[in-house]
Parts: structure tokens; sequence; C-alpha cells
């Protein structure tokens, strides 16, 4: 890595960013926030009503980047072997020989789509887990390896619909960030029946290379990270959990259970990214500020007061951002 | 590749810190500022506190505010600022600040701390390099102003506050609409006293200071402090009472250690009445017992009247100076008369042949003791000493001093000078013994007691007298009503014998004569020279001393006739009074009091007073009036007049008790 790749760092998203602009109107943090899970190795769960554009968005982001792309559609009846992929009895054209061969299923490719992931059964939600976290996938005691980069996005509907099966815990501490899908403004939504009741169709290029991707990702990685920031990061997560030294009164009252380690790195990780595009080569407080609503929003689990009250986990990580901030100003002078 | 080439060339290690430095001296000042705010807020609240306690009276006198206000305020300023100088503003505590304040979100404590990181200085590091160069311009285009424009703490606002809350609290409850007017006017009264105090005690002070009196000059310094206080502070009459009574508890109780120093039961004869009778000793020893009149000052009567002469002078009568001129007190003024009368006296080797002579050492220390000079003694006796040392006495010599040194000792008897006279007689016996040696060590010692007790018996006399001052200004306070009631002399000693010779000539003889004391003693004159013609009624006339009461009202005969000079006792030059004389006697005042009674008489003895008696203070003239009214039916209205008064101030606190058990105890149903 030298200057010059740290330099064009900015340059590629900004290319990524026009590109997906093109086709999504609106919805900028939700890009970035995209943009930031794939470039931190993480994956993102875009929640939101249907008709949103949250397909439209990944499809769009698989275009721009010179990637394999799949989409799997979860449905209730949609079986873990059938995103995995499964052991198939095949007959060997020369030999003639029955033998067992494995046939990848949609989750091995660079970009895969998991639309409406919380239409399906826990189970197969599940499968998600390891191809998710180990970049792998196993099937009949094997151990296959997926292609980098491996990006997941999933997007669900908000769990009080019909038909939803509420994410595992476990499952959702996968996602780097979970991102909200608001409704278009009033602007955007003109601009966007503009956009896809006429006859121009817009032209996506392709502006980034997997080798690319990789290559900022090794530079969002390199970005230094003072023990002060760090700390915060730190403290951060640990005030999510109720009780805690850090605890806030909100969250003691509010939180079930805070958020887990991977959090911290979540929150490290993509406030990296935020920095470089900031222009700045070190992360900041306020970095780690601007991510960790999508950071922490599924991970601190509301306890039946919390849902009751109608509290929103945005609502608490900003009280425990408020305070620490304070703290860190009151210890200057 | 540009940046890191510029990094390169003009980074170092050191740029960073060295770019924050006049950020860092400007935190370090604004620290030192709100710190030394915080430690001054602390100051003026002790000060309020402070200030509060003195308007209800509770402040210690040792913490006067004009010492409170700024000590607390001072101290607290330094103790909040030190710790701000001890306490290191480093370039993060600046980097810091500087980020907070101008949104650089953490480029400068990043670069800081990375300088520190082994990782940074690795070749492949590019980014922290790039971080480097990046927190390397902000910090060179940083205005420390920016980062830290001087905004008013709420400390700095606080102390503010404070200064003028201290204000309302010292201003406030002394302004006239607060202050009732018999407040105000008591006040006036007590600066004006404080004033006089002040002057009177500062004279104390110098004269303690001139002759050696550490006891008295602390109290005058108590004294004069005491006055400053009063004149300076807003204090009522009540408190000034208290003060003035807390003082006088005080020299009473130095004043008692030093007579219990001095010698205690030792009795009350004073140094002139023992030279007085080492010199006939010595004369009757030396002219052979054939005086048929005083040899020493040719006057016939000698002590036999000690101290109660002029009470037989007979003002009006042309020859009252003659008698009044058998005062002993005029034996001790007229020491050189003795040697005219008899000359052979000042010349041990002229007259009375066959007859031993006095040792001329002890001839001349008795001269020195009459005049109270208790120096002259000490010195004579070292130069005895060191005639006896050197082997110049003959043996007759010898003895004689032997003798001679033991009729001192006889005579020291009784004065409070016990060490003296105790080595005046271990003298006495070494040469008895023909140890010239020890009975030169010995007289040594005599002369260096005699010093010391001499200089013990002045402190303890210039204490009394600096108590008589202050009791003279606390009474004068306490019975004004108005500043115009206190006299504006704080000399006021000065002038004539004021005494009328009525029946109050007593009251009347008794402060002016103090009044002369005081003056004398302030002023280092006072030596008597009203010998003779002088119908003995100067107050004091030999010297300053408290023998105040002793000639009370003899003023009166001054109409009689004759030629009996004004007393103007400013008039008296002479040394300065020795604090041994008589009339320093505390306990003669109480012996011999003279309370003349009816009016001056007509006739024979023109100008002559009434009946002059002689009682002790308390006690009923003798075949006294005859109360009409049992005493008992009048001691309950006595009792609560008194304690009317007690209440009402006029009375010192201290005494208050004493005045109740007093009407107590002679209640009828006590027992009396």
């Amino acid at each position: 890595m030298d200057e010059t790749s740290v330099r064009a760092f900015r340059d590629d998203f900004a290319r990524v960013r026009d590109e997906v602009g093109k086709v999504i109107v609106g919805n900028a943090d939700i890009v970035d926030g995209v943009l930031i899970c794939l470039l931190s190795e993480g994956h993102a769960l875009l929640e939101g009503v249907p008709g949103l554009g949250k397909t439209l968005l990944v499809r769009t982001l698989s275009q721009v980047l010179d990637l394999n792309f799949n989409r799997i559609q979860f449905t209730p009846d949609l079986m873990p072997a059938d995103i995995t992929g499964t052991n198939i009895l095949m007959e060997d054209e020369v030999t003639g020989r029955k033998i067992f061969q494995f046939q990848p299923g949609p989750v091995f490719a660079n970009i895969v789509l998991a639309d409406e992931i919380n239409r399906a059964t826990p189970k197969t939600q599940s499968a998600m887990l390891e191809a998710m976290q180990e970049h792998s996938v196993t099937v009949a005691g094997k151990q296959y390896r997926l292609a980098e980069p491996f990006f997941v996005l999933a997007t669900q509907n908000p769990i009080e619909m019909e038909g939803t099966y509420p994410l595992p815990e476990a499952q959702l501490d996968r996602f780097l960030f979970k991102l909200i899908v608001p409704a278009p403004s009033l602007s955007e939504l003109s601009i966007i029946v503009d956009r896809t009741t006429g006859t121009a169709t817009p032209k996506i290029n392709k502006v980034l290379t997997g080798e690319q991707v990789m290559a900022m990702r090794q530079v969002a990685r390199e970005v230094p990270i003072s023990s002060l920031v760090r700390d915060f990061a730190v403290k951060l997560i640990l005030a999510t959990h109720p009780r805690s030294e850090t605890a806030t009164d909100m969250v003691n009252r509010f939180v079930r259970f805070g958020s887990s380690p991977r959090g911290a790195q979540a929150l490290v990780r993509g406030a990296k990214i935020r920095a470089l595009l900031d222009g700045r080569y070190n992360v900041a407080i306020d970095d780690i500020s601007a991510v960790a609503p999508a950071v922490l929003r599924h991970r601190v689990l509301l306890n039946f007061d919390g849902e009751a009250e109608g509290i929103g986990t945005d609502a608490i990580v900003r009280d425990i951002i408020t305070r620490l901030s304070a703290q860190v100003s009151a210890a200057l002078v | 590749m540009a940046a890191v080439q510029e990094y390169v060339e003009t980074a170092t290690p050191e740029s960073l810190s060295r770019a924050l430095t006049p950020l860092a001296s400007r935190l370090r000042a604004f620290r030192l500022a709100r710190y030394a705010s915080r430690g001054a807020l602390g100051g003026i609240a002790v000060s309020i506190v402070a200030v509060i306690c003195s308007h209800l009276n509770v402040l210690p006198d040792a913490l006067p505010l004009e010492a409170v206000i700024p000590v607390s305020i001072i101290l607290g300023v330094v103790v909040g600022a030190v710790p701000a100088l001890l306490s290191r503003i480093t370039s993060m505590d600046a980097a810091r600040i500087a980020e907070t304040r101008l949104g650089l979100k953490e480029r400068l404590s990043s670069a800081l701390e990375f300088e520190k990181d082994p990782a940074a200085s690795g070749q492949a590091a590019v980014l922290f390099r790039l971080q480097h160069v990046d927190a390397l311009g902000h910090a060179r285009s940083l205005a420390p102003r920016e980062a830290l424009p001087f905004r008013a703490t709420w400390e700095m606002k606080a102390v503010l506050g404070g200064f003028m809350l201290l204000l309302l609290a010292l201003i406030v409850p002394n302004l006239p609409v607060f202050i009732s007017p018999a407040t105000r006017t008591e006040r006036a009264i007590v600066r004006k006293e404080g004033d006089k105090l002040t002057v009177k005690a500062r004279t104390i002070e110098k004269f303690a200071a001139a002759h050696q009196m550490p006891q008295t000059k602390r109290m005058a310094q108590d004294m004069q402090r005491l006055g400053e206080q009063m004149a300076a502070r807003k204090m009522d009459k009540k408190q000034a009472l208290i003060k003035y009574s807390q003082l006088t508890k005080q020299m009473q109780d130095v004043q008692k250690k030093l007579t219990e120093n001095a010698g205690t039961g030792m009795g009350s004869k004073s140094l002139n009445r023992a030279g007085q009778q080492l010199a006939q000793s010595l004369q009757a020893a030396g002219a052979n017992g054939a005086a048929s009149k005083d040899p020493m000052t040719g006057n016939p009567a000698t002590s036999s009247k000690a101290g109660t002469s002029g009470q037989k002078g007979s003002p009006g009568t042309g020859k009252s100076g003659e008698k009044a001129g058998q005062k002993p007190a005029d034996h001790g003024l007229n020491i050189p008369g003795f040697n005219k009368a008899n000359p052979s006296a000042g010349d041990p080797n002229k007259g009375n042949e066959g007859q031993p002579n006095p040792t001329d050492e002890i001839k001349k220390a008795a001269a020195a003791m009459q005049k109270g000079d208790a120096s002259g003694l000490s010195d004579q006796l070292r130069k005895l000493a060191q005639r006896t040392q050197s082997g110049a006495l003959t043996p007759e010599e010898q003895k004689q001093a032997q003798q001679d040194l033991q009729k001192l000792s006889d005579a020291l008897k009784g004065t409070p000078m016990p060490e003296t006279q105790k080595h005046s007689q271990a003298a006495a016996d070494a040469l008895k013994q023909g140890d010239k040696q020890k009975a030169a060590d010995e007289m040594r010692k005599a002369a260096d007691a005699a010093d010391k007790e001499m200089q013990q018996q002045m402190d303890a006399q210039g204490m009394k007298k600096a108590q008589e001052s202050l009791q003279k200004s606390q009474n004068e306070m306490a019975g004004a009503s108005s500043p115009s009631d206190i006299s504006n002399s704080s000399q006021s000693g000065e002038g004539e014998s004021q005494s009328s010779g009525d029946s109050n000539g007593q009251g009347e003889g008794n402060s002016q004569e103090q009044q002369n004391a005081d003056q004398r003693m302030h002023s280092g004159q006072g030596k008597g020279q009203g010998k003779g013609n002088n119908p003995g009624t100067e107050p004091g006339e030999e010297g300053g001393g408290s023998g105040a009461g002793n000639r009370a009202g003899h003023g009166g005969g001054k109409p009689g006739g004759g030629k009996i000079p004004k007393q103007k006792f400013s008039k008296f030059q002479g040394p300065v009074p020795h604090m041994l004389n008589p009339k320093f006697d505390p306990t003669r005042a109480a012996r011999y009091t003279k309370v003349y009674l009816g009016k001056p008489g007509q006739g024979k003895e023109a100008g002559r007073l009434g009946k002059a008696i002689k009682v002790r203070p308390g006690a009923a003239p003798p075949g006294g009036a005859q109360s009409n009214v049992d005493y008992y039916n009048y001691v309950g209205d006595a009792k609560k007049a008194a304690e009317k008064s007690v209440d009402s101030e006029n009375i010192p606190p201290a005494y208050r008790d004493q005045v109740r058990k007093y009407f107590n105890s002679i209640t009828p149903d006590s027992g009396h």
C-alpha cells in the first residue's frame, strides 16, 4: 500500500456512490452505510417496508461492482440447503459411476442479497451464520470457502408485519450495520416516479473490481486509532450493558442485553472508513458516534419496559454518546 | 508521495509538540487563573463568614477583620494556584483542548500518541505518516486565541459576585440606616477613647522599652492594639468594655506573676526605707551615736514617721514648710545635703578618728538606696567586690566591710530584694571567715541580683501603672454618654493639683495624683524638689508611683498664706523616679488613706481643711456617722440598683459576678 492507494480510496468510494446514485434516489446515508459495510468486511441488514428500494439498491450495487451477485428470496419454506448448496448424486460421464457432487447454493457469490430474510424460518436463517462469519460453508462434513470479497446484504420487513420470523440474536450480531430505510421524501419520490415510469434507463457502469475492493479493505484496516478514541468505543459498548459501571439510567431501565464485543469491532471498523471518507487518517470520536446507531441498534435488546414504552435503541445509544462525550470534555480542563 | 516527502523534510517527533507550545502556555495561564479564582472564592467565603462572625461578635480578637480578609483571599489564591502550577500541562492537554474547541477531530492527540507508537515508525506505515503530516499542518495553523479565547469562567464570575457580597457584608450593616443613634454615639465614644488609649499605650510602650520592662511593653502593645481596634472598628461600648476587662485580667495575671517572681512574701519595705535604715546604722556607728539631729539631712525628725509625714504639715501657718520638710520623702531627696550636713561622712579619713569609718562603697550604696537607685547599690557592691578581691582592704577595713555588709543585709530584709539580701549576708559571712574570694563573688551575685530584682520591680510597677491607665480609660469610657464627655488629652495628668479640700477631696486628689504619677512616669519627670518650705502637699513629689491616695486633699492647705509654691508638677525635673519609691508601695494606699471631713476651716488655721482622719479604705470613720436607715432596709434597693447597673453595661461584664456576689453576701438573709 502506498500513498496513492490511500488517496484513491475516497475517489473510488465516491465513484461507486455516484453510480449507485444514478439509480437510487436519496438515501445517501443508506448507500454510504452499505458501502462502509462492504469495505469493512461486514454485512448489512436493511430494514424497511416493502417497496422502498432495498432490493434495487443491492442489485445496483452488484452492478456497479464487478462482482458475482446472487439473490436469495427467503420464504417460509426455504431450506438451508437451498442456500448453502447440497451434495447431489451424479453419474460420472466417463466411468458411469454414481457419485455425490457438491452443488453450490446461491450463497456462493461475492454479493449475496438475502431478500426478506425474516420471512424464512430461524433454521433457514441460521444457514447463513457460518457463511457470514467464517466466509465458508460446510456441507456433509466438507468445508467450502467462499470467494472474497463476500458480502451479504439482507433486507427484512419490520417484525411487526405478518408472516415474519424475528432473526435470532446470533444472526443479528453477524451484521455489521442495521440500516433503516426511510420512506422517500416528496421530492425524492417525484424523482423516483419520473425515473421509473419513463423510457430512459440509467446506464450503470462497473467502477470497482473485486481486487480494488480488497485493496480498499486493506487501506481501511490500516487507519490508525488512538487509545482515546478506542476507549470511547469500548466505553460505549460497555455502557449498553445494564447495571454496568458506565450504564446510563436509560440503559438500566430499558435494556435487557447490551452489545457483544462484535459491536466494538464493528464500531471501529466502520469508523475507520468514515475517517477516510472525511479526509482524515485517524479515527475520531465523531466517527464512532456516527456509526454507533447503525452498529448498535440491532445489538442492544430492549426489555419489556423498553418495548412497552416504545423506546428506540437509537435513543438509548444517543443518550450514552451524549453522556460519554460530556465526560471526555469535562476531563479537558 | 508529495505529502510523505514533505513529512520527511519537515516533520520531526518534536515538531508537533513545539507547534502546540503556545497553546499549552495559554492553557497553563488559563488553568492558573481558574484555580486561583477557585481559591479566591474560598477565601472570599471565609472572609464573609468572618465578617458575619464579626457582626455577631464571635470573631476572636486574635483574628481582626483587617487581617482575616486579605489573608484569607491571598491564602486562597495561593492555595488554589499551587495545584495549577504544580500540574503539568502537556502537549496532549493542549491538543485535546484545541481539538475540542476547533473541531479537529482528534487529529492532534492521535498524532501525538502515534509518535510513540513503534508501528508508526516503520517505512510501511504510510497512514501514520499521512496522519502526522495532517496533524502537523493543523497544529501549525493553529491560533491559540481561537482555540482558547478569553472567556470568564464561572469561577471568575463567582469571584466577582463574591467580592460584591463581601463588600455588601462589610458596608450594609454599617450604613447609618441600620445603626441606631445610640449605637453611633457609643461607637464615637469608643473610637475617641480608642484614640486616646492608643496614644497612651504608645507612651507607656516607649517608656517600657527605654527602661527594659518587657512585660510592661508587651501589655502596652496589647493596650495599643485594643486602642487601635477601638479606633478603627465599629465597636460598641459593650464590646469595648469586655475587651477592657479581658485585658485588665490579663494584666493582673502578668503583674501577679511578676510580683511572685520578684520575691513572694518578702514584705513591702521600700528600697528607700532600707537605705535610710542602712544610713542610720552606718551613721550610728560612724558618728558614735552622737547625732542629736539627723546627720544625714540636718533634719531633726527622721524616719519614725515615714510615710505619714505631711499629716502634721500645718498648711497656712507659715511654718508648715519646715514641718513638711521633716518628711522622709525629703530625706530621700536631700541626699546631697547629707554630705553637707555631715561633711565628714563623705570622707572616711576625716573626723571621727578612733572610730571605725563605714565602708565608703556601702555608704554610697546607702545613699543610692535612699534615692531608690538600685543600680547605684549594685555598682557599689561590685566596686567593693573588686576591692575585696584585689586585697586592697586592710584587716580593719575588711572587718568594717563585713560589719557594713551585715548592716546592708539587715537593711534589705523585708524588701522585695531577697536575693540581694541573701548574697549580701553570704558576703558578710564570707568576710567574717576571711574568705575574700567568696565574699567578692557573693558581692557580685548580690549586685547582679539587685539589678535583676530592681528590673522586675520596675516591670511590675510599670505594669501597675499601665493597668491604672487602662482602668482610667475604661472608667472614662463607661461613664461617657457622648464623645464630648471624653477629654481630648491623653495626658490628663498635667497641670496643677485640683484637690478641693472638701470631703470629696480624697477622690479628686487620688485622681489627680494618679494622673500626675502617670505623667511623671510617661515623661520621665517628677524628681521631687519640694523640700523644705513646700508644705509637702505635692502629690508624688518624690517621683511617680502609686502612693496616690496618701496625700489626697492636701492641696487644700495652700490657701493658708505663707509661701506655698504653686503645685506645678510639670516643673519637677530630675532623674527618672524609681519604682521602689515608697509612693509606689501599693500597700500604703490601703494602710494610710486620709479623708478630710467638712469644709475648709476658719481662724487660726485658715485655709485648713476640715478635720483630717486616717482611715482604712472601706472602714467607717472613727466615731463615724450614724445611719438613719437600717441597712437591711436599704440593701434590697441597693441590690436592685446594682443589678440594674449590671444589666445596663455600666459595669464591665468581668466584674458583674463580683457585684452580685457582694450584694448576695451582704443581704440580711445571707447570714450577715
